[in-house]
């Protein structure tokens, strides 16, 4: 088999120049389960569970697979839970590094039986090819090391992981990883304040991955992937004295996300790159959260059971991690392709769709391992493909304190940016493409110019945002800087006594309209207005900073919202009510800053 | 000080079509207040304001949840040896990296407010923070 792929490979390697990108090539055999993973490759193929999806809507990386780009010499890491390194499927690709923060030693293993995240993201990154057994990482030949900082965080553990190590780790005994997996967050029910002096932590953070990310590997750097969350639908939300739980609003929030990522500090930071997940109709999965900040869209899938999720490795055996308590799925509980229960069929979440980016980013860097961080960055967005061209986007109709219609464009349609890149709330610049960016990557000689961080500029406002009203409330600023935008940072103080209610939205000198806050989100406690709430845009890239940038407020809500509140303990759901508010707000003053090239 | 919480408020003569009761979201009075870094938390199901190990802390502004860790961080000049500093001040170092130092103190239940703010005034030290671990993370 070897002799024949590395021929194969050989030959289309001679044919490079002309072997398209957008040609379908088979993936070669050799795992079981490969041909029912349909993020590598999707045929329509079910995956276990009841239905299939669309063929084509999948990473598009046969071609890349078939010149034998499979990530050598790319090591990920893999923050996470526990990540059984012993398993069959992975112990080939494991590199010196890992670290497990409740035993203190490199030793890394799930915590439990039930500490199966952290296996499943390095299988979809890594799981090792044409082994006969189990199914097939994106990057199969990547390296990878784990630190299971979700279970027991603190600034030391967070420092560790991200790649600070600290001086007393002997450098020379492991693999420095070029790309690190971040499948992990938080939900947010009210906005929160980014300011470096009241938490400090947010600088330490930011300080750690701008040096990892800009000067590791001799200047040629890394790069953070981060899950964008599973709160489209249904957010998390912990209520004192009821306890955690899930909560949704009855009206289905008008089909708007709960969740906007620029409500989570850290997917604001330039130095995460945000991913969103599509599933396999090539539509976004129902949980993604979604927003401006997202970078690009990979595949999550769903849950596996009605239509497909992910296929990945699990905890070895069949009393440990997704095979007891998931047998929804046919292929858990010991399938002739699993005798012995070591994978799973669903995985999902934005949980997947990073470590599946991060399984692209490395077949990208390994293609061409000169690139630096900033290239890789460049060829992602430039070779996203449009995912749901069709997508209609989401227009929200509301009552004004009057009782009369409005209607707000909340989610636009695909946008084309005065540069010529598309954009979608959902989607970023689209889903990742692997073998159009490998080919770019190979054959890849752009001048990214000189990066450059513009200073914040400060804007006072002191302007009414009007209760209920499409017409907002906006401010404008000239810019005369001539700066090369990749993206843009915002933050916003002002007062409001119902943040839910309010969409935040960015218009460039070009007219293009950035939504940076979706209106109708799950900031039910959002009582207290905003106080220098960040938002990173990505909309933008390309264009040119100098002119007039204006920022609008615009409030969507005249009446009282009904939401559910789920508790996580089994106890019976909460009825409970979103109370409208009926005063106007203020934008008091905001701050903009631009990252890009000059 | 008050922090967020569900409760059960009847809510009567309202427009939902449903007739079960609804809850509206109050705030309640609960714990004593902490200043950090200039930012107000409340010490959740505690009265006291000693900033001890493990003590949990809630933003009364936006709900979010911390743990204090028991750490301290540290950004000192680049002259400053860690062990060193750590020895002569009876603190554990458990990391450094440059001019990044994270210490601890064997006693547990040490104000870390009042650490915090000795170490800071020593000679040669740019910034401390008190460790805050973000509560609410989870696998995505």
């Amino acid at each position: 088999m070897k002799i024949k792929i590395t021929y194969l490979a050989t030959v289309l390697g001679i044919m490079a120049s002309s072997a398209s990108a957008q040609q379908e090539y088979p993936l070669f055999p050799g795992d079981p389960l490969v041909h029912q993973q349909w993020h590598l490759k999707n045929t329509g193929q079910n995956a276990f569970s009841e239905r299939g999806g669309v063929a084509g809507e999948d990473l598009n990386l046969s071609l890349t697979h078939a010149l034998g780009i499979m990530g050598s010499g790319v090591t990920t890491a893999v923050i996470d839970g526990g990540v059984e390194l012993t398993h069959p499927d992975l112990i080939n690709n494991v590199k010196p590094g890992s670290w497990d923060f409740l035993t203190n030693s490199p030793d890394l293993k799930p915590a439990n039986s039930s500490d199966s995240h952290g296996t499943g993201v390095a299988g979809i990154i890594a799981a090792t090819a044409f082994n006969g057994i189990g199914g097939r990482g994106v990057a199969p030949r990547a390296g990878l090391v784990g630190f299971n900082y979700l279970k027991n965080g603190n600034m030391e553990n967070w420092l560790q992981s991200h790649g600070m190590y600290s001086d007393g780790f002997n450098k020379a005994s492991f693999d420095f990883p070029r790309v690190f997996n971040q499948s992990y967050g938080r939900t947010l029910s009210a906005p929160q304040r980014f300011n470096y002096d009241s938490t400090p932590w947010l600088q330490t953070y930011e300080q750690a991955q701008e040096e990892i990310t800009t000067t590791s590997h001799s200047g040629r750097g890394a790069i953070f992937v981060k899950s964008a969350g599973n709160g489209y639908r249904v957010q998390s939300f912990n209520a004192r004295g009821l306890g955690s739980g899930y909560l949704w609003f009855a009206n289905r929030n008008h089909g708007l996300p709960m969740q906007n990522v620029n409500l989570e500090r850290i997917d604001t930071s330039y130095w995460n790159l945000v991913v969103s997940a599509y599933n396999a109709d090539g539509k976004l999965s129902s949980y993604s959260t979604v927003g401006s900040s997202v970078f690009v869209s990979a595949p999550g899938g769903e849950y596996g059971s009605t239509t497909p999720a992910i296929i990945s490795t699990d905890i070895s055996g069949c009393d440990w991690g997704k095979n007891p308590a998931n047998l929804r799925n046919s292929l858990h509980g010991g399938h002739p392709l699993d005798p012995h229960c070591d994978y799973n069929a669903t995985m999902n979440g934005t949980s997947s769709a990073a470590p599946n980016t991060t399984g692209a980013i490395a077949l990208i860097m390994s293609a061409n391992p000169a690139l630096t961080w900033r290239d890789v960055r460049h060829i992602l967005a430039s070779t996203a493909r449009k995912i749901d061209a069709e997508h209609p986007g989401v227009t929200l109709t509301f009552n004004n304190a009057q009782g009369e219609a409005q209607q707000y464009d909340a989610i636009p349609t695909w946008q084309t940016n005065a540069a010529g890149y598309d954009f979608h709330t959902f989607y970023g610049f689209g889903a990742v493409d692997v073998d159009a960016a490998v080919h770019m990557a190979r054959f890849y000689n752009a001048d990214r110019g000189n990066f450059t961080i513009t200073p914040w500029q400060q804007v006072d406002a002191n302007v009414t945002i009007p209760d209920g009203s499409v017409a907002g409330g906006e401010s404008s600023v000239q810019i005369d800087s001539d700066v090369t935008v990749e993206a843009v940072q915002i933050r916003v103080t002002g007062e409001h006594t119902s943040t839910r209610d309010v969409a935040i939205e960015l218009i460039s000198p070009a007219g293009t309209r950035s939504i940076l806050m979706t209106p109708r989100t799950g900031t039910i406690t959002g009582r207290n207005g905003f106080d220098d709430m960040q938002m990173l845009s990505h909309h933008f890239y390309g264009e040119v900073a100098q002119g007039q940038w204006t920022i609008r407020l615009i409030d969507t809500q005249g009446e009282d919202e009904a939401f559910v509140f789920d508790p996580r303990n089994g106890a019976q759901d909460i009825r409970a009510v979103h109370r409208n508010n009926a005063q106007d707000g203020v934008l008091t003053s905001w701050q903009i800053r631009f990252i890009g090239h000059n | 000080m008050k922090a967020i919480v569900l409760t059960a408020l009847l809510l009567s003569g309202h427009a939902f079509a449903n007739n079960d009761a609804l809850v509206e979201l109050v705030e309640a009075s609960q714990g004593a207040a902490v200043t950090i870094n200039n930012q107000e938390f409340i010490a959740v199901e505690a009265n006291s304001v000693t900033l001890t190990k493990g003590l949990q802390l809630q933003s009364p502004s936006t709900g979010e949840l911390y743990t204090v860790t028991g750490e301290i961080i540290v950004e000192h000049l680049s002259v400053i040896d860690a062990t060193t500093f750590a020895r002569d001040n009876t603190l554990t170092l458990s990391y450094v990296r440059g001019n990044r130092a994270i210490y601890r103190h064997a006693d547990s239940q040490i104000d870390l407010q009042v650490l915090n703010a000795q170490l800071r005034a020593l000679p040669g030290i740019l910034s401390t923070q008190i460790g805050l671990q973000l509560e609410g993370l989870e696998s995505e």
